[in-house]
C-alpha cells in the first residue's frame, strides 16, 4: 500500500459526517415531526448513557459479554488451529476437508441460535458454543490454507539442511503459515463478536445485547440507543485488542488487509 | 484423487449423520434438542408440501432481492466516489472499515423502532447490511487500478471513457465482483437475522416459531435448506468469478510482486 | 520528423525542498536517429524522456517536434516502451499490441491485421491468444515494443527497456529489435545506464550528469546500423566503451553516493 499524505481536509470532513448524523437526527426530532417514542432525542440518550455508566449492573453485563465473546474466540482459536493443522497433514483429507470448512464458512450460522439454546439453555454456555461454532469455520479454513501453501522452496532447505519433522513444523511451516493464520484468526474474532451478541439479543438473561433487547422490546428507545453506543465501545475495545495481538510490531500503525 | 476426495466428503458428512443418530438412539443426548437426522428428513420432504413453508421462502427471497438491490446500488455509487478520491477515502474508510467489522444487529432496534415489525424492516436492515460491505470492496477494489497501467492509457492517448473501459474496470473487476457477493451474502443474512429477531413471517420467523414450539426436526430442517441454497450460491460465485477473472491467476506471481510493491 | 529540445528544465517541489532534475537541456534529433542518453541514476534522463513524450510538461522550455510544441501524450508523434512493460494483464497479446489503435478508434480488423504484423516481426506471432502472465519478460518487453511500434509513431521513446531482463536475453533482444527499429528508419530514444547498451545500439550517446541534470558530452558512433553482435568483441567499441566509462565517471565525479532521486522518476 502506498503512503500517502493525509489530506488536511481529512478532519474537516469527518466533522461534516458527525455533523450531518446529528443534524438528520436532530430534523428527525424536530421539524421530522418523528415521534420521540420512535426516536429519541440526543440529549435524552446521553443521560439515559449517563445513567447506564453510573450503574454497577452495566459493568456486570459488559464483563459477561465480554467473557462470553472471548472464551468463543479462544475456544475456537484452539480448535480451528488444530483442525487446520491435522488437515493439512496429508493431500487427501487437504481435499476433503477444504470444501467441508468452506461449506461451514458459507453456511449461515447465525440462523442456527435456536438449536443452541435448544440444547445449551439460555445461559452464557450456549453463547460460548455458539461463538466458538462460528468462529471455528473461518480460523480452521485459513489455517488448512496457511499450512497447505507452504513453499516448496522453503521445505527444500529444510530438508536440504536436514531438519527433523518437527522441527520442520515448528520452525518452517509455522513461521510461513502466520500470516494467513493471522487473517483467519482476525475474520473469527468478527465471528464471535457477531454471534455471541445477536444471541444475547435473542434469547439470554444476561449481558449488554440481553439489555439491548429488553430496552427494545419495552420501548424503552432512550435506553436502546445507549446500549447500542455501549456495544460499539465494547466492540472498539475488543478490535483494537486484536490488532494489538495479530499486528506485528514492525507493521503497526498500518491499515492491514480489510478482506472479510 | 478427485474421486477419492469427493468419496471422502460424502463419508464425512454420512460420518457426522450416523452419529448424531447413534447418539439420538441411544439416548446419549436427547433427540428432543437436536432431533435425529430421520426424522429432519422426514420433515423436509413434508416441508416441500407446506404451503406455510413455500410462501414464507417466496417472501424472503423477494426480501432479499430487493435488499440486495437498494444496498448495492447504494454500495456501488458510494465505494465509486470513495475510490476516486483518495481525500474522501482517508477521512471515512476508518469509520466505514469499524463499521464492517461491527455485529450490525446491534442496529436493528433501530430499524425495528422506525421501520416498525415486518417486511420493510428486514429489507431495510438488509440492504444496510449489504451497503457496508459493498462499499468498501468497490472502493478497495478500485485501489487495484495500477498507476502504471494508467500511465498506459494517458501515453496511449485513451479518453476518458476509453481509460474506464479498458484500464479501471478491468483493474477492478477482482474487487467488483467480491463487492456483489458480499452484497448478495449480507442482503441474506440480514434479511434472515431481521426476521428471526423480530417477525413472525419469513423464513426467520418461521425457524423462530418452530424452535419455540420445539418442533426441532422442523427448525433443523428449514435451516438445513436454507444452508444448503448458501453454499450452493457460494460455490457457483465461486465458479463465476474465477472463469472472468481467469487472466489473474495466469499472471499470479506478477499479480502478487505488483501489489506487495504498490 | 526533427525533434528539438530546447532550453528544458525541471524541478520537482519535495516535502517543501525543491530538487533541480534537469538544467538548461538543448539537443536536436535528426529523422531515423538513434540517440541514447546515457548517465548515473538520478540524472534526470527519464524524467526527459517522460517530457518528450508529454507525459510532463517541462518546468521551463519547450520541445519540438517537426512544427508543434509538445503538449500532451500523443503515440503516433511519440510512443513509449516502458521499463516495467506494463502490458495491460487482462487483454491477450494481440489485444495489447493493439490498444493505442483501439483508443485512436481504429476498427478491429485492421487492428488486429497491423498487430498480427507486428508480432510476427517480433516473432511471437503464436503468442497472439495468450495472456501476458503467461510470457517470460523478454517476450513482454517485445510485446510492448509491438505495441509502441503499432502505432506508426515518429519517435520511439524506449525507457531503460531491458533493465529488468538477464544479460542473454538482453543481447539477443537487442540484436533482433536492433534489426526492425533500423529497418523500419524509425528515430529512436534510448534511456539506460548500461554502456554497452547505449554503443551497440546508438548512432550517438548522450551523456549526462546528476543534480542537476545536464548534458555533458556528446559520442557519435559510426558503425553502420544494424550492428551484429560481433561488433561487441571489436577494438572499436572497447575504445569507446573506455571513452564513455571515462566520461560517465566524471559525470558521476563529485558525488558517488546512490542518489535518491532515482525512485522518483515518473
Amino acid at each position: 500500500m502506498k503512503e500517502h499524505k493525509t489530506s488536511p481536509l481529512v478532519w474537516p470532513l469527518r466533522a461534516l459526517g458527525l455533523g450531518a448524523l446529528i443534524g438528520v437526527w436532530a430534523f428527525g426530532n424536530g421539524p421530522g415531526g418523528i415521534s420521540p417514542l420512535v426516536l429519541p432525542t440526543i440529549p435524552r440518550v446521553l443521560e439515559a448513557l449517563g445513567e447506564a455508566l453510573s450503574q454497577f449492573s452495566t459493568y456486570e453485563a459488559a464483563a459477561i459479554t465480554f467473557g462470553e465473546i472471548l472464551a468463543a474466540f479462544i475456544i475456537a482459536s484452539v480448535f480451528g488451529l488444530a483442525a487446520g493443522f491435522w488437515a493439512a497433514r496429508t493431500p487427501l483429507r487437504l481435499q476433503v476437508f477444504q470444501s467441508i470448512f468452506v461449506w461451514g464458512y458459507l453456511a449461515p450460522l447465525i440462523l442456527f441460535y435456536p438449536i443452541f439454546i435448544l440444547s445449551f439453555g439460555t445461559g452464557v454456555g450456549s453463547k460460548i458454543g455458539y461463538g466458538a461454532v462460528s468462529a471455528f469455520f473461518p480460523i480452521a479454513y485459513n489455517s488448512l490454507r496457511a499450512f497447505a501453501t507452504v513453499q516448496p522452496t522453503m521445505l527444500k532447505v529444510a530438508k536440504a539442511f536436514g531438519a527433523s519433522s518437527f522441527q520442520t513444523d515448528f520452525l518452517i511451516k509455522l513461521p510461513s503459515a502466520l500470516p494467513l493464520i493471522s487473517s483467519g484468526v482476525r475474520i473469527g474474532a468478527g465471528a464471535s463478536m457477531i454471534t455471541v451478541i445477536f444471541a444475547e439479543m435473542l434469547a439470554s438473561t444476561a449481558g449488554l445485547g440481553y439489555q439491548l433487547a429488553l430496552n427494545s422490546q419495552t420501548f424503552a428507545a432512550p435506553q436502546a440507543f445507549a446500549m447500542i453506543i455501549l456495544l460499539m465501545a465494547l466492540v472498539g475495545v475488543l478490535q483494537g485488542l486484536v490488532n494489538l495481538l495479530l499486528t506485528p510490531r514492525r507493521d503497526r500503525g498500518k491499515i492491514i488487509n480489510v478482506a472479510h | 484423487m478427485k474421486t477419492q476426495a469427493r468419496i471422502g466428503r460424502v463419508a464425512v458428512v454420512v460420518a457426522g449423520l450416523l452419529v448424531w443418530e447413534l447418539l439420538t438412539r441411544f439416548d446419549l443426548i436427547d433427540s428432543d434438542f437436536v432431533s435425529t437426522p430421520i426424522a429432519v428428513g422426514v420433515a423436509f420432504t413434508e416441508m416441500l408440501r407446506n404451503s406455510e413453508v413455500l410462501s414464507a421462502l417466496a417472501s424472503t427471497g423477494g426480501n432479499i432481492l430487493l435488499a440486495f438491490i437498494i444496498g448495492t446500488v447504494i454500495g456501488v455509487i458510494a465505494g465509486t466516489v470513495m475510490g476516486l478520491s483518495k481525500t474522501l477515502w482517508q477521512a471515512y474508510s476508518a469509520p466505514l472499515l469499524f463499521l464492517m467489522s461491527t455485529p450490525k444487529s446491534i442496529f436493528l432496534p433501530i430499524f425495528i423502532l422506525l421501520c416498525g415489525i415486518g417486511s420493510t424492516s428486514a429489507v431495510v436492515f438488509g440492504a444496510f447490511e449489504a451497503a457496508v460491505f459493498v462499499t468498501i470492496n468497490v472502493a478497495a477494489g478500485m485501489a487495484l487500478v495500477e498507476d502504471r497501467h494508467m500511465k498506459v492509457a494517458r501515453a496511449f492517448k485513451a479518453s476518458w471513457a476509453q481509460t474506464i473501459l479498458a484500464v479501471v474496470l478491468p483493474s477492478a473487476l477482482p474487487g467488483i465482483f467480491t463487492a456483489l457477493w458480499f452484497g448478495i451474502r449480507h442482503a441474506f443474512i440480514g434479511v434472515l437475522i431481521a426476521e428471526l429477531w423480530a417477525s413472525s413471517d419469513g423464513v426467520g420467523g418461521l425457524i423462530r416459531v418452530y424452535a419455540e414450539q420445539l418442533h426441532t426436526d422442523k427448525t433443523l430442517a428449514l435451516m438445513l435448506a436454507v444452508t444448503f441454497l448458501a453454499i450452493i450460491a457460494g460455490t457457483i460465485w465461486n465458479h463465476l468469478e474465477t472463469r472472468l477473472t481467469r487472466w489473474r491467476q495466469s499472471s499470479a506471481a506478477g499479480a502478487a510482486t505488483t501489489t506487495a510493491t504498490s | 520528423m526533427r525533434m528539438s529540445i530546447n532550453d528544458v528544465s525541471v524541478t520537482f517541489t519535495r516535502a517543501g525542498s525543491t530538487v533541480e532534475a534537469l538544467k538548461d537541456i538543448n539537443l536536436s534529433l535528426h529523422e531515423g536517429e538513434f540517440v541514447a542518453l546515457l548517465g548515473p541514476s538520478g540524472c534526470g534522463k527519464s524524467t526527459l524522456l517522460t517530457c518528450l513524450g508529454g507525459l510532463m510538461t517541462p518546468t521551463k522550455g519547450e520541445i519540438v517536434v517537426g512544427d508543434s510544441v509538445v503538449e500532451n501524450p500523443d503515440p503516433r508523434r511519440a510512443a513509449f516502451v516502458f521499463q516495467d512493460y506494463s502490458l495491460l494483464p487482462w487483454k491477450n497479446i494481440l489485444d495489447n499490441v493493439g490498444v493505442g489503435l483501439r483508443f485512436a478508434g481504429v476498427g478491429k480488423q485492421e487492428r488486429r491485421q497491423r498487430s498480427q504484423e507486428l508480432l510476427e516481426m517480433m516473432g511471437l506471432s503464436q503468442w497472439g491468444e495468450s495472456h501476458p502472465g503467461q510470457l517470460s519478460g523478454g517476450m513482454q518487453q517485445r510485446v510492448a515494443v509491438a505495441r509502441a511500434l503499432a502505432m506508426d509513431p515518429s519517435i520511439l521513446l524506449m525507457d531503460e527497456p531491458f533493465g529488468a531482463l538477464d544479460e542473454q536475453t538482453r543481447r539477443s533482444l537487442g540484436e533482433s529489435i536492433s534489426t526492425v527499429l533500423t529497418q523500419n528508419k524509425q528515430t529512436v530514444v534510448l534511456v539506460t545506464h548500461s554502456l554497452d547498451e547505449a554503443i551497440y545500439w546508438a548512432d550517438r550517446v548522450i551523456v549526462m550528469s546528476a543534480r542537476p541534470g545536464r548534458v555533458m558530452a556528446e559520442v557519435q558512433i559510426r558503425q553502420p546500423r544494424p550492428r551484429p553482435l560481433e561488433f561487441i568483441a571489436q577494438e572499436d567499441f572497447a575504445q569507446l566503451r573506455s571513452q564513455l566509462f571515462l566520461m560517465l565517471n566524471e559525470a558521476m565525479g563529485h558525488d558517488q553516493q546512490a542518489n535518491p532521486l532515482e525512485p522518483q522518476r515518473a
